[in-house]
């Protein structure tokens, strides 16, 4: 007992900040992405759709680090994408915070966007119509009658995305690399701290990490049970 | 006020040709189901699209798919009462008339239409309910309070009643009667249900497997719908095909009967129809008399309907009589019944191209 | 629902400002420039510098087994040069090679092995001449305290009851079935890595062999008391040096050289101070206090 209290008092915090701000932000991001994503890829014609449905769906298909991998290969300062956003834009997403956010979001983008593109799908068309008709602009009908209505789906995205950008581990290892006070997320400290064989300090972080996203998720669901009155239970 | 639509769509199975002039008042749109009522509907409110034709509100173009104008549902001040009424579920009340109200800008002139609209359609003390703690019949009102909230110049009403228990049909009928007579533009009515036709429109357009027929008024398509089709959809049971034999005759095969009709100077009659409630029973000697047995009997709510099988036919007649005279009669006895000459139908079957 | 996107916008604001706050690098208050001459000295080990460095930022990437001792070495060298900040990235070997290769600022390389160093040397990431073979490691054969066995080193393996044995693949795999080899356990005729547990275990007269497809599981295993006796790398047993004996540790001729070098990387990025801190704290890496500390954590010293 004294032993864990030893190592609570003087563990280093970085990598649950750096974790949390990751995990929040890619969220956030793909929150909107993933919604823009699914309302446009609703009015392509079929195949297009197919197509495009397969390739923003390929993230979670790869194995994430091979998924870092391709990020790197993009990003990288040595490679034609990486070195003009360098050079012109001053923009550095390899060994940088930034590379955290980006692969936590790449990777859990398909979530967000599979989730919010099946509720989408599933609104009654005649709420639309309805919306139209009586002169509500495209926008409103979106903000105020198909996103509400497609509550449930758009929550559980997000909730999934967020719990997969938390954890995130590969594709950040290769993009962002683990470095201390900078990119080193829990999980980067998990699996080097197995690794060098310190479970007790491992076992510390996973208690953190399950903590806080059992909160978040808690949370999300209060939040979402309280907004939508409409649903019913079967 | 008129609505002119002319327009062209190809849908799954057959094609929906309509072509409609509407007058203000109400105007009834009938025809059996997956007929294509309501995509006419969706088409002039500009959900839909037709493939070619032309749509025109007031002198106003809606669509016109040789100029290339179709107007966005936003702009063609068409309002439209939904089968299910369609109220916004994560919505009040009062947020749903709200969106009816969308296009009035100034905040003040909202609020005071708001309340006016709730105090016309008798919604007070419902503002901030959900529309799943509202009754049917609240629901409809609602639903209507908010399609004229806009103050749109058409309305289409989507089977307005089909949804509503029947004791509250009724009801419901004279409300909405009470409102569309407030209502100075062109009210479609879509249904399939023939007794609401008749009470709420004065004129009736057939849609038959896509193609619509010539506008008649309410009385016209009752008393003399001239197709089969049509009066198959205006509720006349005993519609079988016949032969003229002159201009005041004709003759009934399958009921082995030669009957008097009204002089009809028409040619083209293929069949023969007559409402059940004109076959009643009479005198041998009397006009258009035929001899049937009762085959059966069954109550309906105030009547009785029987089926008679004439003597020499093969096919059966259907009467509906009092169920007074019900009881004279029992299954498998023998007795005259009159066609009345005045109310035998000449219909001639339209075949589709 | 407004309200809620202002929410998780402004948690995305407070989010960016947080990151973008960099770690404060101590600011140089009238730090004396170094005067002493480069570390790059003629002599074999060249020795760091007494004087405080101009601040600095250095990045250091090192081998994730690497990472306990360094947590102790860089507070260490702060001691005596607190303007200089070393940021450390610490990963698996090859996942660190990849990152060089693909233009990561990188001034110091420490791997566990010596292929990544021989690539980033063929490939010119490395400053020529910088590289130090300053550790190695030896194989281990290791047992559960109490575990009763009879076996006393390499030679007798054939008495144990069970054997963990990482794959072939892994490199202390490799280096088992290379001692095998040269202990004339196994024939020889192919490479260390093509033979399989199956021949292991015949070649051990039937043996029950585990095979496992890391050294953490191998030690593991044998932590765990699941087999009997286990290789692994000396320093692995550190961890669990408080469950296990050592049962004999091999000699290198028997195994093959196991060494991990360290090396001067080309960083572009670079400023001077940069530079000359790097090139300091190679230096300080090779001293005895340092020694020391790789010694603590099980790692053996290249002699």
């Amino acid at each position: 007992m004294q032993e864990i209290w030893d190592i609570l008092k003087t563990l280093d915090y970085s990598p649950l900040w750096i974790s949390l701000q990751t995990g929040l932000v890619a969220t956030v991001i793909c929150f909107f992405l993933g919604i823009w994503t699914a309302r446009s890829v609703m009015h392509m014609g079929k195949r297009a759709k197919a197509f495009v449905d397969g390739i923003l769906t390929l993230p979670m298909v790869l194995p994430p680090t091979v998924a870092g991998f391709f990020l790197l290969l993009i990003f990288s300062l040595r490679r034609p994408i990486g070195s003009f956003l360098y050079d012109e834009l001053s923009i550095k997403v390899v060994q940088t915070w930034l590379g955290c956010v980006l692969a936590a979001g790449v990777i859990s983008f398909p979530l967000m966007y599979r989730n919010a593109r099946a509720a989408f799908e599933q609104v009654d068309i005649e709420l639309i119509y309805a919306g139209r008709t009586l002169g509500m602009s495209e926008r409103a009908i979106f903000w105020r009658v198909v996103l509400p209505s497609a509550g449930p789906g758009v929550v559980s995205g997000t909730i999934l995305t967020f719990a997969r950008a938390l954890g995130e581990y590969g594709a950040t290892s290769m993009l962002a690399g683990n470095i201390a006070g900078k990119t080193g997320t829990i999980s980067q400290r998990i699996a080097m701290v197995i690794q060098n064989g310190d479970y007790l300090t491992a076992g510390m972080w996973v208690a953190i990490i399950l903590l806080i996203s059992f909160g978040i998720v808690v949370a999300m669901n209060v939040f979402a049970d309280s907004k939508m009155r409409n649903i019913k239970k079967w | 006020m008129s609505l002119s639509v002319n327009i062209i769509k190809r849908l799954p199975g057959f094609m929906l040709n309509v072509s409609l002039d509407a007058e203000a008042g109400v105007t009834a749109l009938l025809g059996a189901s997956g007929s294509g009522k309501s995509m006419t509907l969706r088409c002039i409110a500009g959900v839909e699209r037709p493939d070619e034709g032309s749509i025109v509100l007031d002198g106003r173009v809606l669509y016109d798919s040789k100029a290339k104008i179709d107007l966005p549902p936003q702009a063609r001040k068409v309002g439209y009462l939904f089968q299910r009424y369609a109220l916004f579920p994560n919505m009040t009340v009062l947020q749903n008339i709200d969106a009816g109200l969308s296009l009035e800008r100034d905040v003040h002139a909202r609020k005071t239409k708001r309340e006016n609209l709730v105090a016309r359609f008798h919604l007070q003390g419902l503002e901030d309910r959900l529309p799943r703690e509202l009754s049917g019949g609240q629901m409809q009102r609602v639903a209507l309070c908010r399609m004229l909230a806009g103050e749109p110049e058409a309305i289409l009403l989507d089977e307005p009643f089909a949804a509503l228990d029947s004791h509250l049909r009724w009801q419901m009928e004279a409300e909405v009667k009470e409102t569309l007579a407030g209502f100075s533009g062109v009210a479609l009515l879509v249904s399939h249900d023939r007794g609401e036709v008749y009470r709420m429109s004065k004129s009736v357009c057939v849609l038959n497997a896509g193609k619509s027929e010539p506008l008649l008024t309410t009385r016209e398509l009752f008393d003399q719908p001239r197709t089969l089709q049509t009066a198959l959809i205006t509720g006349c049971k005993n519609c079988v095909p016949a032969e003229r034999l002159s201009a005041e005759s004709i003759f009934v095969p399958v009921w082995n009967a030669k009957l008097a009709c009204a002089p009809d100077g028409s040619s083209g009659m293929t069949h023969v129809g007559i409402r059940a409630h004109y076959v009643v029973p009479c005198e041998p000697g009397a006009e258009n008399a035929i001899r049937c047995r009762v085959v059966s009997a069954s109550d309906d709510v105030f009547s009785r309907v029987l089926t008679l099988l004439p003597a020499g036919g093969t096919a059966t007649i259907r009467s509906e009589v009092s169920k007074a005279v019900g009881d004279t009669l029992q299954i498998g006895n023998d007795a005259w019944f009159c066609l009345p000459k005045e109310h035998i139908m000449l219909l001639r079957e339209t075949h589709e191209g | 629902m407004k309200k809620w996107i202002a929410l998780f916008c402004a948690v995305l604001m407070t989010a960016t400002l947080g990151a973008c706050a960099a770690p404060a690098a101590p600011e140089a208050t009238a730090a004396p420039v170094a005067t002493e001459a480069a570390t790059e000295a003629t002599a074999a080990t060249p020795e760091p510098i007494a004087a405080p460095l101009e601040a600095a930022d250095v990045q250091l990437f090192i081998a994730a087994s690497l990472e306990g001792a360094f947590k102790e070495i860089i507070p260490l060298y702060n001691a005596t040069q607190p303007n200089v900040t070393i940021t450390y990235n610490a990963d698996s070997s090859g996942t660190l090679l990849t990152q060089v290769q693909e233009g990561f600022a990188c001034d110091i390389f420490f791997s566990a092995a010596v292929s990544q160093v021989k690539t980033l040397e063929e490939e010119g990431y490395m400053i020529a001449g910088s590289r130090v073979d300053l550790l190695a490691n030896k194989l281990a054969l290791i047992t559960r305290k109490g575990s009763g066995t009879v076996v006393t080193g390499f030679a007798d393996l054939a008495k144990a009851k069970s054997i963990a044995l990482a794959d072939g693949s892994v490199p202390a795999g490799k280096y088992t079935r290379q001692l095998l080899i040269n202990l004339g356990v196994l024939d020889g005729a192919k490479e260390a890595k093509d033979y399989t547990a199956a021949d292991v275990s015949a070649a051990l007269g039937g043996v029950e062999i585990n095979e496992c497809s890391n050294v953490s599981k191998v030690k593991e295993a044998v932590k765990e008391g699941s087999n009997e006796v286990g290789t692994v790398y000396y320093s692995d047993a550190y961890s669990v040096k408080d469950d296990v004996d050592i049962l004999e540790v091999a000699d290198t001729a028997l195994t093959g050289d196991i060494l991990y070098p360290v090396c001067r990387v080309n960083n572009a990025e670079a400023t001077a101070a940069e530079t000359a801190a790097a090139d300091d704290f190679l230096a300080f890496l090779q001293t005895d206090a340092v020694k020391a500390i790789f010694e603590q954590y099980m790692f053996i010293i290249n002699q």
